[in-house]
């Protein structure tokens, strides 16, 4: 018995325990840094892990002295219009290349995935071409419509994944008994993906959450950035990084994202399993 | 009325053909069994009449209707899939209720017809739960009954019972045995279990690779199977092959083999002369060989005991004639043990004859 824990230990907690520590350091540095005083945090002689006299000083900087609940805000529409916009389109066609067998629905499947893996690097250039033509250069719209260039492949392939696993016979049924194609898609498909969608709205709203590229290339008034750029590049100046601020910034950022994480985490499990039990 | 009539029907996916000159005639309330091993063309050929399926050539008719290019839900048929198909996010009485609310009938008709079938199928106390929270059996009981409240024309059962456990299957193959007498509508069924063939069909069609090898009734198929196909898929155990010659023996035309010499049964001397001094091959039935013989009497064998199985109402032989190994199913009172010499009487008249190229059997 003794022995067994023991094992039990050495294989699995101590690992896990290591990974643990490995994972959530960077958010322990993150907290201890935005509520250090400036003068606390670049006296080196002090030990960093540890917090002698705590300060809100970096929070109400950020707060009132930046932009930042306003990026934050334009961050959030963002997330929710381009993750609502890609999951309509991939709900759509994830079904259609998965269930209706037309010529060339393999091929269409693996070309929206071959989209994805076109790097953002590569494709910005081209799309700010686009974004100066249709004139929403410097506006959230522009990364609204950007984000789905990779949302959609992303969620299409995942929601695919699920489709694949709801039994053809469950469409085959409801059709045999009257239904039509969108109401088997409505009534039947939907609420048995629930676990997938939800998961692939997940990804979608932290991909564009954490988007930072296409944000930074498209945006330049101060007052329209999100929290990824905005932070960057009013933060740090020149070569001076206003590290307090900073921080306080990135974890005021990241908790909207824990939270949602947390609140959906059994949809999200069975999700990315992709198992349907009866 | 409600016949099916499928006039050389054929269905290729690609380069493969999966049903082929497939002609049959389902008449009006008869109970209509697709047997054969898997991937023979009996599912493919029930979804095509269900129309979930595209038909490459060929016609069907359900009633006096042309339905090749029909969508499933005008052509007024249900189905029990193999895995049930229940809706897992709604409820027993939603899942038996979906057929009708789509054809929009009154909620009190619904509701009245719901609770009848289920009644019926004795899933009463079951209408609030979902699937998930019910047995293999009664899930079975509500796919049934959501395909038997719309009242179709015709039902087509997927292997229904394959998920069930043995003696819940023996129970249920019953139930729809009666379900069928008293519902009154064309079935069609398919199943690889050639016993659940047997018992359930009023007559049964055998395939393989995608053609039909026999169309008839139960018995008929048991006692007159057209070739060695069928002759070793229906009956259990297995009917005995062996290749025999035909010789002339004074009078009697003789089969056999080594170590085994049988008279060559009256009725079938005519047809077998053709083969005198040729090889056929001889079917036995395990059924068909007792151990009450004594020798020198009119078609019996020395044999030797290799392994006893009783099952009960019968006791499975594997013997040793030769160097040929036959089963015998003999009377369960038979005292016999493995290693023990004992006399086998084949029932001469139920020897089967097939040829060795066609297979085809000899009458």
């Amino acid at each position: 018995m003794a022995q067994r824990f023991a094992q039990k230990l050495l294989r699995f907690y101590i690992p896990l325990i290591l990974f643990l520590l490995f994972l959530l350091f960077p958010f322990y540095w993150m907290l201890v840094t935005t509520f250090k005083s400036d003068v606390e945090l670049y006296n080196l002689s002090l030990n960093p892990f540890y917090i002698y006299t705590w300060s809100l000083a970096n929070v109400k900087h950020l707060l009132f002295d930046t932009p930042f609940l306003r990026w934050l805000f334009n961050t959030f529409l963002v997330s929710v219009v381009s993750a609502f916009i890609s999951l309509a389109t991939s709900l759509l066609a994830a079904y259609g290349i998965q269930r209706i067998r037309f010529r060339g629905s393999g091929f269409m499947g693996i070309a929206i995935f071959f989209c994805y893996l076109v790097p953002p690097t590569i494709l910005f250039i081209p799309l700010a071409t686009m974004v100066f033509k249709l004139k929403i250069w410097d506006s959230l719209v522009s990364l609204s419509i950007i984000y789905p260039t990779f949302l959609i492949p992303f969620c299409t392939w995942l929601l695919m994944g699920y489709f694949k696993s709801i039994p053809k016979e469950l469409e085959e049924c409801a059709m045999m008994d009257g239904a039509s194609r969108l109401w088997v898609f409505f009534k039947v498909i939907i609420p048995l993906s629930l676990p997938g969608i939800v998961s692939a709205g997940i990804f979608a709203f932290t991909l564009s959450w954490n988007e930072y590229l296409y944000a930074l290339t498209f945006i330049s008034s101060s007052l329209k950035k999100t929290i990824s750029v905005g932070l960057v590049t009013e933060l740090v100046r020149g070569d001076v990084y206003h590290w307090g601020p900073l921080m306080a910034g990135a974890l005021l950022g990241s908790v909207p994202i824990a939270l949602i994480y947390s609140f959906f985490v059994e949809y999200y499990v069975a999700g990315m399993t992709g198992a349907l039990k009866e | 009325m409600a016949q099916v009539i499928l006039q050389d029907v054929q269905k290729s996916f690609g380069k493969d053909i999966a049903v082929d000159r497939f002609s049959l005639e389902v008449k009006d309330h008869e109970f209509m069994v697709f047997v054969g091993p898997s991937g023979c063309g009996k599912t493919t050929t029930l979804r095509m009449i269900a129309g979930l399926e595209d038909i490459t050539a060929g016609d069907i008719y359900i009633g006096d209707r042309l339905v090749n290019r029909i969508p499933p839900k005008e052509r007024d048929v249900a189905m029990v899939f193999q895995n049930y198909a229940l809706y897992p996010h709604m409820s027993v009485f939603d899942n038996m209720a979906f057929g009708l609310k789509l054809k929009k009938k009154p909620r009190k008709e619904i509701e009245h017809r719901v609770k009848e079938t289920a009644e019926m199928l004795g899933i009463s106390e079951f209408l609030d739960r979902k699937p998930k929270a019910l047995s293999g059996g009664q899930r079975q009981r509500v796919a049934l009954g959501r395909a038997i409240v719309r009242v179709p024309q015709v039902y087509l059962f997927d292997e229904p019972l394959s998920n069930l456990d043995a003696k819940l299957r023996i129970q249920m193959r019953l139930e729809l045995k009666k379900l069928h007498e008293r519902m009154e509508r064309t079935s069609i069924y398919v199943t690889h279990d050639q016993i659940e063939a047997m018992t359930m069909g009023d007559r049964i069609v055998v395939m393989k690779n995608g053609l039909i090898q026999q169309v008839g009734e139960p018995l008929e198929l048991y006692f007159m199977p057209t070739n060695r196909f069928v002759a070793s898929f229906i009956g259990s155990p297995t009917m005995n092959f062996i290749r025999a010659h035909i010789e002339q023996a004074g009078d009697n035309l003789m089969v056999g083999s080594e170590g085994l010499q049988l008279p060559v049964p009256d009725k079938k001397i005519e047809a077998l002369a053709a083969y005198g001094n040729r090889e056929v091959i001889l079917g036995i039935r395990p059924d068909d060989l007792s151990a009450t013989g004594t020798l020198g009497e009119r078609g019996t064998l020395r044999a030797g005991v290799v392994v006893v199985q009783p099952v009960g109402s019968q006791i499975y032989l594997e013997v040793k004639v030769g160097s040929l190994s036959l089963i015998a199913s003999v009377n369960a009172q038979t005292r016999v043990k493995p290693r023990q010499e004992i006399i086998l009487k084949a029932r001469l008249e139920n020897l089967h004859f097939f040829d060795p190229s066609t297979e085809k059997a000899i009458y």
